[in-house]
């Protein structure tokens, strides 16, 4: 049984920082949350996070762990004993939600963004086109995963479900910039449906960013934006 | 009697349509044996000889054949019974059997490892021999004495069976384990070091640990990939911009492999084999870039000498020669 502080650098519109503190609502677990300004690192940051100097960090009795998705896996394993399994349990399974993790992060939401970096329209429209193909491959994926039951990883939400459900803020942003709907009720019924599931989910409400604020935020990132 | 010693393995080490068979069979050469036998009190007439030394040795490993094959000898070979208990009142046979039950425990031992070893059959590599990918996945297998069938594909003609496997990025390495496909190196790795999780563990156990050994694999494959890339596939500026980044990244895994013979510490683990992929195309870049990696990450190097040696990583590995061969080859076709 894990014991000691936990802090988690971060900010709250990032992504990357909600997946992991989704993971630690999941464990019920109590945690200091040190809020980064946007346009300077601290400290504390560039000492826990050397290496890439990067949001989120999480440090458990004073030992930094980075990397969203391997912080998740690390509260999953830390915190064992505490709250539900975040990863599924059969050795296949979380090859499969791995692989899939990896995909949105590498493949899906790089499509994504390309839509916000978009200059002019015809780039804009090739953006969403392949945002929408992408987005039927984990519709897919989604009906695989999920065997009938309302999450990727069953009936609670999982490490797959944090993996995307942590962009839905940003894809709503993304929607109202690209005037096009991305998760579509009829392209991919399933996954909008899921998406509300998520949001309503008690260890992600809380944390979801409101639309309009993270577009006015998003504005910083990415001045081409039209939202 | 090599077709008893056959038919009697067979009934504690298959099941189904194979053990039935087997069961039948090994009734008939014992109820051969006992036809042979006739009236005699022994095979060799009225003496113990040699069919009888030879035969008794069996019959020490009849309780645990009855057991796990689910039969009875005796109703079958009655006369062939009270010969063997003929044989057990000499001293000389009851002195040198071993005691039945005492069998029976080693054949469920036996029968742990062999069920365990057949139930996670059919392990099939889709794989390219020169991938640094690829060579990552038949590491972790040999690391864990995992029988696999390896199949060499051919990236400009692919397989049906990696495109169905592999849909999504149609790429080697694909473990296919009971049919099912696991794909991308080290998720490949880490699904090898769960499902044979019984012998030389990848990943440490400490979850602190593990995240340490992630979070370099990630770095790894985030950083050095691009770099490692264009040294074989660019020249000139672009080149050296490679070298540089290279040699850079390299140094920052050096210094965290400090004096630790692997970065699993004293231990062959997860960050090495990753590392394992690139080792494997250090000469090949080298001879490419025209520059030594030695000089500027000597601990690295050392590190890569050791897990260039493991008996896993020689056996997964073709000649270095040849890999630099390939990477002429085609950095012909890509430099241009």
């Amino acid at each position: 049984m894990a014991t000691g502080d936990v802090k988690l650098i971060g900010s709250w519109a990032s992504v990357y920082v909600m997946r992991a503190r989704i993971a630690l609502n999941l464990k019920s677990i109590s945690y200091e949350f040190l809020q980064e300004t946007y346009g300077s690192k601290s400290e504390l940051l560039l000492k826990s996070n050397p290496v890439h100097k990067k949001i989120p960090v999480l440090i458990h009795a004073d030992k930094p762990v980075c990397e969203s998705n391997i912080i998740v896996q690390y509260i999953d394993e830390a915190w064992s004993s505490s709250g539900p399994s975040i990863l599924p349990s059969q050795p296949y399974d979380r090859a499969i939600a791995r692989f899939w993790a990896a995909y949105i992060d590498d493949k899906w939401f790089i499509a994504v963004r390309s839509i916000l970096t978009a200059q002019g329209e015809e780039e804009k429209k090739a953006a969403v086109a392949q945002v929408e193909e992408r987005t039927v491959l984990l519709e897919k994926a989604f009906i695989d995963c999920s065997n009938g039951k309302p999450f990727f990883n069953g009936d609670h939400i999982g490490y797959l479900d944090i993996a995307l459900g942590s962009f839905l803020g940003w894809l709503r942003v993304t929607e109202l910039d690209a005037h096009h709907k991305l998760l579509d009720e009829t392209k991919t019924p399933s996954l909008f449906l899921w998406a509300e599931r998520f949001r309503n989910d008690p260890a992600v409400k809380p944390l979801m960013p409101e639309t309009a604020k993270l577009a006015e935020f998003a504005k910083k990132l990415f001045p081409k934006m039209q939202a | 009697m090599l077709l008893l010693f056959v038919c009697g393995r067979k009934t504690w080490a298959t099941k189904g349509e194979e053990l039935e068979e087997a069961k039948k069979e090994f009734i008939e050469i014992l109820k051969t044996l006992q036809s042979e036998l006739g009236d005699k009190p022994y095979f060799g007439g009225d003496r113990f000889g040699f069919v009888d030394i030879v035969l008794i040795g069996f019959y020490s490993w009849f309780p645990a054949y009855q057991r796990f094959g689910n039969f009875s000898i005796e109703p079958e070979c009655s006369k062939l019974m009270d010969w063997a208990k003929r044989c057990m009142e000499r001293e000389s046979v009851a002195m040198s059997l071993p005691d039945p039950d005492k069998v029976v425990g080693y054949v469920l031992q036996l029968k742990k490892l062999y069920d365990s070893a057949t139930m996670a059959e059919e392990v099939i590599l889709l794989d390219f021999w020169p991938s640094p990918f690829g060579v990552r996945a038949r590491i972790a297998l040999r690391e864990k004495g995992v029988e696999f069938e390896y199949r060499e594909e051919n990236l400009r003609d692919k397989s049906p069976l990696l495109l169905q496997m592999n849909p999504v990025h149609k790429k080697i390495p694909v473990l296919i384990h009971n049919g099912k496909p696991v794909c991308e190196s080290m998720n490949v790795v880490q699904y090898i070091d769960e499902v044979w999780s019984d012998r030389n563990p990848i990943l440490p156990s400490d979850p602190y640990q593990r995240a340490q050994a992630r979070f370099w694999v990630d770095f790894i494959d985030t950083k050095l990939y691009e770099p490692a890339d264009k040294i074989w596939s660019t020249k000139g500026e672009e080149q050296e911009t490679a070298k540089k980044k290279y040699i850079e990244v390299l140094k920052v895994l050096e210094s965290e492999l400090g004096d630790k013979p692997y970065f699993g510490g004293d231990n062959f683990g997860y960050v090495d084999i990753a590392m394992t992929g690139y080792y494997s195309w250090f000469e090949a870049s080298e001879k490419c870039g025209n520059f030594s990696i030695e000089p500027e990450c000597p601990t690295l190097m050392a590190s890569a000498r050791r897990c260039l040696q493991r008996e896993s990583v020689v056996n997964s590995l073709g000649d270095s020669e040849e890999i630099v061969a390939f990477a002429f080859k085609i950095r012909k076709i890509y430099c241009v």
